[in-house]
């Protein structure tokens, strides 16, 4: 398993890494001066309220959310690449024909591509870091560049769902899949708190059937939310990212299971 | 051996599910309840719509909220009451009628009941309400029903079901027979006023008097209305008892904080 997550890694080593790593601490450099993202938004917006509730004491940057998104970016492009690609090449019966079973190269697969995005994400935040105090003098506090690491919790499951899409299409599809897959949870993950907000069982029936389907996305706005550093949040918040990540690995491997590599449309 | 793995992956995928579940529910509670409900509420949701649905969601949300307050309302007083509140809110005609004759069966000598009485106010003979298909099986009051109904509380709160009810009389048609409206409003009559705002009432049947020639009736409508000009109106009335009711609350709170220290 170790030895496939360290053949995911390798793929640091391209230059396709490299040029997404430059814009990446570009982006970095020049955010790092930006406020907290909550100061960046609207402050009568919903979302502004949820990362801005109060509760916890350091804020997340603004630096630190255009991270994200370009890691999650890589993640989508590396994982949903990796397992079509070596189904495609014929790559994936020489390591079956190892003493590797199905289930091991999958969560080798996983825990690349997560180790990839941990690395990328690292990278860009001490830059982050370096540059505010370089360039301003404002060196950020433990605490705060803890807070800023608690957001990289959302890529366990989102490298979960990429890599278990990627078992269902090819390369091309799977990057689609995963982008729309990403777009629609996005567009999901208000229905909890507008919920709350409208009077209980207005929506009746339809109501039941929207959270039928919202249960079927991770719920991102979750990493987002204000909260104290290592508090009962951020536990729950570990149960839910290794949940969805557990679900979706299960779906993989189950495809992967029955999954016949010799055949052509596979 | 296929099958045994593939068992395996079920029970660790409805075991994943259990702690999803559990894990968002949890998490979903510590949005929401961090969320200023001041601040973040319906009218948060209203404003994220496009402006041609914002009415009609207005409407459905208060709707929803008060049909909620009917099921909520523990005591008759407060079932009455939330029942009356979405009687006079729906559009519906015959949720009203059903809602405000649920009312008179709960609790019919209840004040909060007055809006059900004047719904049902001579719905016998008004052969134009909105609910006339329904007309038989909902119940209709005379005007000596709704007397009897007035008789035990004050002034001040009889004089809204008085006015409610000469209103409801003069929209009827056909109309009612002066001589019905007189009899029914001469209660008003003897006794003194206490509000300045039943000088309207006693102009009214000042005027049904002096069409109907009955002069002793007008001269005695007029001298009431002219004595009740001088009163004190019911809003000032209210908001002074509001007053002193703030002013002892203040004073009850200074008592308190002045034991405290």
């Amino acid at each position: 398993m170790f030895a496939i997550a360290e053949l995911t890694l390798r793929k640091m080593k391209e230059p396709a890494f490299f040029i997404m790593l430059a814009i990446a601490l570009v982006l970095a450099f020049m955010t790092s001066g930006f406020d907290a993202l909550s100061d960046q938004m609207k402050s009568d917006s919903i979302f502004a309220g949820i990362i801005n509730s109060g509760r916890g004491e350091e804020k997340l940057l603004t630096s630190t959310f255009f991270i994200f998104g370009i890691s999650a970016i890589l993640a989508g492009f590396l994982g949903a690449a990796e397992i079509p690609r070596d189904i495609s090449s014929g790559l994936i019966l020489l390591i079956m024909s190892k003493p590797v079973k199905k289930y091991e190269y999958m969560l080798g697969k996983y825990f690349g591509i997560l180790g990839v995005c941990m690395i990328f994400f690292t990278f860009s935040e001490v830059v982050v870091v370096v540059s505010s105090y370089l360039c301003r003098g404002n060196l950020y506090s433990f605490p705060c560049i803890l807070r800023q690491f608690e957001l990289a919790a959302a890529f366990i499951p989102y490298t979960a769902i990429v890599v278990a899409i990627s078992c269902f299409a090819g390369e091309l599809a799977s990057i689609i899949l995963t982008a729309m897959y990403l777009l629609i949870s996005l567009s999901f993950n208000l229905v909890p708190i507008l919920a709350a907000m409208l009077p209980a069982g207005f929506a009746g029936q339809m109501e039941k059937g929207i959270f039928m389907i919202y249960y079927l996305f991770p719920n991102y706005i979750y990493y987002f939310q204000d909260h104290r550093i290592f508090g009962v949040v951020f536990i729950f918040l570990m149960v839910y990212s290794f949940a969805i990540a557990a679900i979706f690995l299960c779906i993989a491997a189950l495809k992967l299971e029955i999954m016949d590599f010799t055949s052509a449309d596979s | 051996m296929a099958k045994k793995k593939i068992a395996g992956i079920f029970i660790a995928m409805v075991s994943a599910f259990f702690f999803y579940f559990v894990s968002e529910a949890v998490l979903r509670q510590a949005v929401v309840a961090h969320l200023n409900p001041k601040k973040y509420n319906t009218e948060t949701v209203i404003s994220l719509m496009p402006a041609s649905l914002r009415d009609s969601l207005n409407y459905k949300f208060t709707l929803t909220a008060l049909r909620n307050a009917v099921a909520a309302a523990k005591t008759p007083r407060e079932k009455v009451s939330a029942m009356a509140s979405l009687a006079m809110f729906t559009k519906d005609a015959s949720e009203a009628d059903r809602l405000y004759s649920g009312i008179l069966k709960i609790s019919p000598s209840l004040i909060e009941s007055q809006k059900a009485y004047i719904n049902f106010l001579l719905r016998d003979r008004n052969a134009s309400s909105s609910a006339s298909k329904s007309k038989n099986t909902m119940p209709s009051i005379s005007l000596r029903q709704l007397q009897d109904y007035m008789k035990p509380f004050t002034q001040e709160q009889r004089f809204n079901i008085w006015a409610d009810a000469v209103n409801k009389i003069n929209a009827m048609k056909p109309p009612l027979p002066d001589s019905e409206i007189l009899d029914f409003l001469m209660p008003i009559l003897s006794e003194k006023a206490e509000f300045r705002d039943y000088s309207i009432l006693y102009a009214e049947i000042s005027k049904i008097a002096r069409r109907n020639g009955k002069t002793d009736i007008e001269r005695k409508a007029d001298d009431l209305a002219d004595e009740a000009r001088f009163c004190t109106s019911i809003i000032e009335h209210l908001s002074k008892i509001s007053e002193e009711e703030y002013r002892k609350a203040v004073q009850a709170e200074k008592d308190k904080s002045q034991t405290k220290k």
